[in-house]
């Protein structure tokens, strides 16, 4: 599961920085790509960054038994 | 869940609204981030260009990154101030003459571009639209495409000179508009102006 949502994330970003730097945008549209582009970058980042973090509870609390 | 993805969310979230927030504050004012640089307007005077008589004024466009150019005109052409980014508007006793930036998409070819796009636009504008020539050129070392036509306004008929010239991004685009019987007579002026058009950056 961890591994889906981390290529999803890396997935995200490569989407972001497509529209970014290579996708040739038509002249009347560049706030929208300029906001699109941008989102995804930023979640796909903190999406990557999250699940690499994210850890169970139960890993957690060894020491409460001793 | 621990303290470090409860922080990358939050960030996650304010850095979304400040996106928002900037996108539609500043940016959505800007109409596609162009805008016209004041050093584009200033002329620069100099004698004839191509073997035409009388001085030429050299105009530099600055308004869009990586399609700077300079062009010149008659100093009689009158410069209209209310061009929009990357373009200039002149009038002239016979016409007048328009010098502008297009978009070529990926996708396609400036000449599909012009076939496809341009001339049934032309055509679905203009009165009596009429193509009378159309042919590839090579101007300032690039291809070039120019379309010949006519088409009536207010009971006269006018004949036009749109030249489309492949540029880094955009493409540029040069038309004369003038009434027919006028145009003959300064075809060698107009073929100076549009020899003289140079890309900055090729």
């Amino acid at each position: 599961m961890k591994q889906f949502f981390s290529i999803l994330s890396v997935i995200i970003v490569g989407a972001g920085v497509y529209l970014k730097f290579f996708y040739d945008v038509p002249d009347a549209q560049e706030s929208i790509n300029f906001f699109v582009s941008w989102f995804l970058i930023i979640v796909g980042i903190a999406g990557f960054l999250i699940t690499i973090f994210w850890s169970s509870p139960k890993h957690t609390h060894n020491n409460d038994h001793a | 869940m621990n303290k470090k993805v409860i922080t990358i969310g939050i960030l996650a979230i304010v850095a979304l609204i400040f996106l928002t927030l900037f996108t539609l504050g500043s940016l959505a004012g800007k109409r596609g981030g162009l805008a016209v640089n004041p050093a584009s307007q200033q002329a620069t005077t100099e004698p004839g260009v191509g073997g035409a008589a009388g001085s030429f004024s050299m105009y530099h466009n600055k308004d869009v990154k990586e399609n700077f150019y300079t062009i010149h005109v008659p100093s009689s052409w009158q410069l209209q101030l209310s061009s929009p980014a990357g373009a200039y508007r002149f009038t002239f006793t016979s016409g007048e003459a328009t010098v502008e930036l297009m978009d070529i998409p990926d996708n396609t070819t400036p000449e599909l571009l012009v076939l496809s796009r341009e001339e049934p636009r032309l055509k679905n504008s203009l009165t009596n639209y009429q193509r009378i020539k159309y042919q590839k050129l090579t101007l300032d070392g690039k291809d070039a495409y120019q379309l010949t036509y006519q088409y009536t306004r207010n009971n006269k008929t006018y004949q036009a000179l749109r030249t489309y010239i492949t540029g880094p991004d955009r493409a540029g685009v040069v038309t004369f508009v003038g009434e027919k019987e006028a145009a003959a007579s300064s075809q060698f002026l107009l073929t100076s102006v549009l020899n003289s058009f140079h890309w900055e950056n090729p």
